[in-house]
């Protein structure tokens, strides 16, 4: 189960919610949040193809359809779609063109590979937290600053 | 470079509660051949090659360009800068095949083999039809679990975790013996099973063909590797076996509003007749590529629609040496290797495919419909 705590950062009260990390890195960014399961596939490839500056997801079921994600902390509950998620992750990572870090209830295997990967061959850092219950993340506001932390597998809401 | 790979396998099975690794005996690899979307692991793949490494066990890819169409496909082909490279390298570490299907070829891994697979048409058919066992792998996993012949013992390895979870109930409305209602039950299994595993009741009569095309509905709208069907699949002698004398930990019906309501939010509409029309994604088998000419029998393609017929190569040249190339070429359908749904067919887009309407935003309509819009074009009143 997630530990909650709050701690003191300066004179504001931080809200902690551990988790599982995927994989490692610390960012900072603007949360964008879904209750919607995510292709990541069929979100990103199109912005891929095009070479894109930002990052419009192009799943047109999708409640983000047209959604710039590009530098956001992307939260959603857990992963859905092909297998190519792996690989179309790893683009984005080593390309800096989607999101910072992705927060979710329940990753798996294929989505962290894109970002473990990304660190083992590219030397590049993406952190991925799961295991923290859908219900404390869809309080997170829109817009509201986050700060993952991938090498000790939590999120701190600023 | 193979540490490196064998760290992924690793970190990951550490992650996910592996307590050790597994030798497998067959992989499945996905490379999208060579969008510009694939560079990051095309590098890592050319530094494979250049290292020499092989893989361990049988590895197949998936699809590839389809030379045949070289000329309809001049302004497309351009796009997949990276295909020629990819071919050389995988060929180079010993991958062949370039089949989203490749249990039709000899990569048919047996009831009970721990495999690596990527491409979630072909994982889901492998767990649910074959009996074999591979987690959804993807993302380079999959060559580095070729080359090392092993994986990580996590997931859907695991017996326990074969067991299935959502029990799906078929409404009596629902005419079974229409592919177009299993396709559309695939696309909302998906969405209600997620990540979990499906067991539906009351398909005791479905072919493994429509539960290829119905499985790969469910990976699309959902990330469904494993789907029971007692009486069926291997591991579901009946409903008991599949939920392994557990209770479902729930239970949905499935009924045709329901079925209309999927097909109306993932067709893409077009007002205009369609430049392209798709059948098979996944790739269709030697049988359902026959059904197909055989409904086209004494029937011409309009001028200005391509009808594509999409299977592996070893059926296409198989197709061509038989009686039915005759129908083939009376009806001027192109039967293709291509991947329907990576190769940027010019829309207006129409499929049968419950997977290629979802990723191609394409206008989804049953196998009859899509032949006569081919033959015929839309009538409008």
């Amino acid at each position: 189960m997630n530990v909650l705590k709050s701690q003191r950062r300066g004179l504001k009260l931080t809200k902690i919610l551990k988790g599982r990390s995927l994989s490692k890195g610390i960012v900072e960014g603007e949360a964008i949040v879904t209750r919607q399961p995510f292709s990541i596939s069929a979100a990103f490839i199109f912005a891929l193809v095009q070479n894109s500056k930002k990052c419009k997801i192009a799943d047109r079921t999708h409640e983000l359809y047209k959604k710039d994600v590009k530098d956001k902390i992307l939260i959603f509950p857990y992963p859905i779609g092909t297998t190519t998620l792996g690989f179309v992750l790893l683009e984005t990572i080593v390309r800096k063109m989607g999101p910072k870090a992705i927060v979710c209830e329940e990753g798996d295997p294929l989505m962290s590979s894109g970002a473990v990967a990304a660190e083992i061959f590219f030397d590049l850092k993406f952190p991925i937290i799961d295991q923290i219950d859908f219900s404390e993340l869809e309080k997170i506001k829109n817009n509201t600053i986050v700060k993952v932390n991938g090498d000790e597998g939590y999120i701190e809401i600023l | 470079m193979l540490s490196k790979l064998l760290k992924l396998i690793v970190k990951l099975g550490d992650t996910f509660g592996a307590e050790k690794l597994i030798e497998i005996s067959s992989a499945h690899t996905v490379l999208n051949f060579g969008l510009n979307f694939v560079n990051a692991s095309a590098k890592v793949l050319h530094q494979m090659a250049e290292d020499n490494l092989k893989v361990k066990v049988r590895t197949t890819a998936d699809p590839i360009i389809d030379m045949d169409y070289a000329d309809e496909f001049k302004v497309v082909y351009p796009m997949f800068i990276l295909h020629d490279q990819l071919m050389k390298d995988l060929e180079q570490i010993g991958v062949y095949g370039f089949t989203c299907t490749p249990y039709f070829l000899d990569n048919k891994p047996k009831s009970g083999d721990h495999c690596a697979w990527s491409e979630s048409s072909a994982v889901i058919y492998l767990n649910s039809v074959l009996g074999a066992r591979s987690n959804r792998e993807g993302g380079l996993v999959d060559l580095a679990c070729a080359v090392t012949g092993k994986t990580a013992y996590h997931g859907l390895h695991i017996t326990e975790n074969r067991k299935g979870q959502i029990l799906f109930k078929l409404s009596a409305d629902i005419n079974l013996t229409n592919v177009f209602n299993l396709t559309s039950i695939g696309l909302r299994i998906g969405e209600i099973a997620g990540n979990k595993i499906p067991v539906i009741d009351g398909l005791s009569d479905i072919s493994t063909d429509n539960l290829k095309n119905l499985g790969a509905a469910s990976a699309s709208t959902g990330a469904v590797a494993l789907i029971h069907v007692p009486n069926v699949t291997p591991e579901a002698k009946d409903l008991n076996e599949a939920f392994q004398y557990d209770k479902p930990e729930e239970i949905v019906e499935i009924d045709m509003k329901d079925l209309e309501e999927v097909r109306e939010k993932y067709s893409t509409e077009w007002a205009q007749t369609p430049q392209n029309i798709s059948i098979g994604c996944p790739q269709l088998s030697e049988e359902e590529v026959i059904n197909v000419l055989k409904k086209l029998k004494g029937k011409k393609t309009l001028q200005n629609i391509n009808l594509w017929i999409c299977t592996n190569n070893k059926v296409k040249e198989s197709i061509k040496n038989s009686e039915f190339n005759d129908i083939l070429i009376s009806s001027g359908a192109k039967i293709t290797s291509l991947c329907p749904t990576l190769t940027p067919l010019p829309r207006p887009l129409t499929t049968n495919s419950a997977k290629a309407c979802f990723y191609s935003h394409a206008s989804y309509r049953n196998l009859d419909e899509c032949i006569k819009i081919a033959t015929e074009g839309i009538k409008t009143d």
